[in-house]
């Protein structure tokens, strides 16, 4: 028969497809190591540890084949191969392996650097490097399988769940603030009699008047303004602070209505939490001590003006203050580079500096900070300053020109430009080449500095660990329990007609968890809820199904055509009571937040593929016992 | 339950449309003298704190109370032993000190937070707005189809027969006291779906057994009863296994899925309840009204 044979493969291909889908969640719940799961969530800060160590290894092999090109050596080993080694967030998977055609390491090393003696240390480096980065492999292998595993929602794994808005009122206060001194009708009425000292005080009024009014406006403008921008910013500063938790898959997202949405799966310390996350960042201006930059060897410093050398860094903090090493008053700070990637901010050290401990400026003088380009396309970051900041900055700059101001956050250093000239006026450039990512960063910095965003923690949800255990026991009990009922009960009123509606029910909940598992989804409490339904509404189908039949056969047809009737008849009533409860599914899936939104999909999930195990696959089995086993009498 | 004596469910109409009326009027009653829905602080914001307290020390709702004074509602999770509670409070309060305070007096370990929310106002009438609009369009979503799939009349007897559960179920909600949150929004919802589900299958045997045929009233009430009984047993059947899986959440599911099961099986049964005794008595209504203005034309 060829249609049964046909309907044989799609029923073994849906049933490959659903093993497939789940053998990730198998593997990751039953059969991965304690050790390997720990790796696969490996907080980002270890991680920039491990990616930073295994390019100081590489460093000290690439310097000890005379910082040749890789493939140079690889010419000389007349051997192509994956002798590339490049630390990106992009690659698939890293490889090093310079031994892969039988030379060793220092044979390699002998021939391409003859003079090069320490051994030793090659061998370690090498070795090392290879250990990292196949740690760094297994990461990625072990977090690209536990994409695709049945996940806990938080309110099943326990974690903590915030929802930040924007502090309006503050912010408000905040800018008025910044404009203080333009809006002061006094200042105003200074000003215009400088520039006009003929007006008599009734137009020196009203012109005042109208200047504040301007004033009002670009306030209000700016809120509007900082209301949308800032959330971006309050959630890019966010993402990068997030790390200092250690949490394995922290999410930050944008939420609806100016908010930002944080959840830290297993975090338990709900107000370091708080802290850290809304925490106001520090701007100031530094001045790099050149004068002692210049008395750094040269090998220790890259083509960047950097120290480039950790070690030597390290060194000089701990003979701080002895001659010959890092003056009093002087620091030495990380110079970051923060780039985006695949949706995530790494924010990579670059080098060192040693800047002056005291601060030339704060952040809070400065008025606005954006990204320009100029008429022949070229970009640059302009801020400005209120009139005290221009004061000081002015004589800053003058003072100290040849030399670098680093802009420090957080005490880290995100661009150090060289003084040009002296700038008066308080209106700045910061020009030089970089990537527009680079220059929002910086520009962006600026304006945090100038006007922090004030948060305010507008939802906030902690569940404790034990609770998520305890709740996912009951939730396996209930969905246990109810297909126990649910079975027993078909069983006894359809004896084996019953067996295989079970059946179909059996392999619904194997379809639902594969779908689930595919798709990532998170199982949450009321997700779980929505399964323990599914269970109950989707026999339906069957029972429709097998009242028919009966109809059918009631009115004298035989097995074969109450069967093909029956299931012909059912099918409108069967996909007509689904729909219905699968579109209040899609609207709880789409407009719900986190638990509900489980509930709608687990809901959609089992009535789709109900349709599938409950009509085709019962119908399936019943064909294989009439047409293949030859069975006259249904037991129904 | 082969049904063999077949029942005349129009008849009976007569009494289930009094019992429904005095339900609807009892949950308005209670509504308007309650002053709304008890709101949870999904909709309301405020904190919910959960908190278990060792068996150790003997503590009631009332022992919670008198350390923390007025302004809180202190509600008991589970059994008496288990002594678990649920603190929920409006107004701006440090939950950090009320914890504290409840250490001192319970001891410092005796005392666990399980589970702390709070939501914000901005949030909380963000949650309005979702939910509001959850509602719209799922009623929107239902009534495209019941246009799409109905005939004019069937269509008005369906959508009533929605109202009528929506309106008993909130009823219940408000009755019994039940804080309406996001989870009990998505059962009524829920709901919405399963009820269309089963006036859908009557309707469909109604139209198929009465088709080609000119019935006067007499007649149609026949069908629609012969249709009613022809489909109860999957009614039944099919009530009986999902409200069986509710209540089996109910029991087993904890206390995070006791309100929203327990609004879904009041919701299953009035849904089940509405298809046979609503929606179809609507039928006759509405041909009576429809056959009075033939015979007005005729003249």
């Amino acid at each position: 028969m060829r249609y049964g044979f046909i309907k044989t493969i799609i029923i073994l291909i849906t049933l490959g497809l659903g093993f497939y889908m789940l053998y990730p969640t198998y593997k990751w719940y039953y059969n991965t190591s304690q050790e390997d799961k720990d790796i696969a969530s490996m907080p980002k800060e270890d991680l920039t540890k491990l990616v930073n160590g295994i390019e100081e290894n590489i460093q000290f092999v690439r310097k000890s084949l005379n910082n040749k090109q890789w493939y140079k050596i690889y010419q000389d080993l007349k051997d192509p191969g994956t002798l590339f080694f490049n630390i990106s967030p992009d690659a698939e998977k890293y490889t090093l392996d310079l031994e892969k055609y039988g030379k060793k390491i220092q044979d390699i090393v002998k021939k391409v650097n003859p003079s090069f003696t320490d051994f030793g240390n090659l061998e370690l480096n090498y070795s090392e490097a290879k250990k990292g980065i196949e740690k760094l492999n297994h990461h990625y292998a072990m977090k690209e399988l536990k994409k695709t595993i049945i996940k806990l929602g938080l309110d099943l794994a326990g974690g903590v769940h915030f929802v930040l808005g924007i502090n309006e009122e503050q912010l408000r206060k905040d800018i008025e603030k910044l404009y203080q001194e333009s809006f002061d009708i006094e200042k105003i009425k200074k000003q215009i009699k400088s520039e006009h000292p003929e007006y008599d005080d009734a137009k020196l009024e009203a012109e005042a008047k109208v200047k504040q009014a301007e004033v009002q406006k670009t306030i209000d403008a700016r809120f509007e303004l900082e209301k949308q921008e800032g959330i971006v910013r309050a959630r890019e500063k966010i993402t990068n602070r997030v790390d200092q938790f250690g949490v394995s898959e922290p999410v930050v997202v944008q939420g609806p209505q100016n908010t930002v949405v944080i959840e830290l799966p297993g975090e338990k310390d709900k107000e370091s939490a708080k802290e850290v996350i809304t925490k106001v960042g520090r701007l100031s201006f530094h001045l790099v001590n050149e004068d002692f930059f210049r008395t750094v060897p040269l090998d220790k410093k890259d083509k960047f003006q950097h120290i480039a050398d950790k070690e030597y860094v390290l060194e000089l903090q701990r003979t701080k203050g002895q001659a010959g090493s890092l003056p009093a008053g002087t620091m030495i700070l990380p110079v970051v580079e923060s780039r985006t990637e695949k949706g995530m901010t790494y924010s990579k050290t670059v080098g060192y500096l040693p800047v002056f401990e005291k601060s030339e400026l704060d952040g809070e003088k400065i008025i606005d900070a954006k990204v320009e380009f100029d008429q022949l396309g070229k970009m640059h970051i302009s801020f400005e300053l209120n009139s005290e900041g221009s004061d000081i900055f002015s004589t800053v700059t003058g003072n100290n020109v040849g030399k670098r101001l680093s802009i420090v956050l957080d005490g880290k250093i995100q661009s150090a430009p060289n003084i040009q000239g002296k700038i008066p006026g308080g209106k700045a450039q910061i020009t030089g080449s970089f990537a527009l990512d680079e220059a929002k960063t910086i520009a962006s910095v600026l304006k945090s500095g100038s006007l922090p965003i004030p948060l305010k923690i507008e939802e906030e949800r902690v569940i404790g660990p034990s609770l998520g255990y305890d709740q996912i026991n009951k939730g396996k009990m209930s969905t246990l329990i109810a297909f126990i009922v649910v079975s027993i009960f078909m069983l006894i009123y359809y004896k084996v007609s019953g067996l295989n509606a079970n059946f179909a029910q059996i392999l619904n909940l194997f379809f639902i968890f594969a779908i689930l598992a595919q798709f990532g989804y998170a199982l949450t409490l009321p997700g779980i809820a929505g399964i323990v339904l599914t269970i109950g509404m989707s026999v339906d189908a069957n029972i429709l199904i097998n009242e028919r039949i009966k109809e059918e056969l009631r009115a004298g047809r035989s097995l074969q055509s109450a069967l093909m009737h029956g299931y012909q008849r059912a099918f409108t009533a069967i996909f007509d009571s689904n729909i219905t409860t699968i579109m209040i599914g899609i609207v709880l899936a789409a407009i719900g937040t986190g638990p509900i939104k489980g509930f709608g999909v687990t809901l959609i999930t089992g009535l789709i593929t109900n349709m599938f195990t409950a009509v085709f696959v019962t119908h399936f089995v019943y064909d294989i016992f009439v047409h293949k086993v030859n069975v006259k009498k249904l037991s129904i | 339950m082969e049904i063999k004596r077949e029942i005349d469910f129009i008849k009976k109409s007569k009494i289930t449309i009094v019992i429904s009326l005095s339900f609807i009027i009892l949950g308005i009653i209670s509504f308007f003298v309650k002053g709304g829905f008890n709101l949870g602080i999904d909709f309301a914001g405020g904190t919910n704190l959960r908190v278990k307290i060792d068996s150790s020390v003997q503590a009631d709702s009332e022992k919670i109370r008198g350390v923390l004074g007025e302004g809180f509602t202190i509600t008991r999770l589970g059994t008496a032993e288990e002594q678990e509670f649920f603190i929920s409070f409006q107004k701006e309060q440090n939950s950090e000190e009320i914890v504290k305070n409840l250490k001192k007096n319970f001891g410092e370990e005796k005392m666990t937070v399980l589970s702390e929310d709070t939501v914000g106002p901005k949030i909380g009438k963000e949650f309005q707005r979702m939910g509001f609009w959850a509602a719209v369009l799922s009623l929107l979503l239902l009534l495209l189809y019941i246009a799409f799939r109905f005939e004019f009349k069937f269509g008005i007897a369906a959508i009533v027969a929605l109202f009528h559960d929506v309106l008993i179920t909130l009823g219940f909600v408000s009755l019994l006291g039940f804080t309406f949150d996001i989870p009990v929004l998505a059962a009524v919802l829920t709901l919405l779906g399963y009820s269309i589900n089963d006036t859908i299958i009557i309707f469909d045997r109604i139209r198929e057994e009465s088709s080609n045929l000119h019935l006067d009233k007499r007649e149609y009430v026949m069908v629609i009863n012969q249709a009613i009984n022809k489909t109860l047993s999957r009614t039944l059947l099919t009530s009986f296994t999902t409200i069986s899986a509710i209540i089996v959440l109910i029991f087993f599911g904890g206390v995070d899925l006791r309100a929203m099961a327990l609004v879904l099986l009041i919701g299953f049964i009035t849904g089940t309840y509405s298809s046979v005794f609503v929606a179809s008595p609507l039928l006759i209504l509405w041909e009576k009204l429809l056959g009075k203005k033939k015979e007005l034309k005729k003249v």
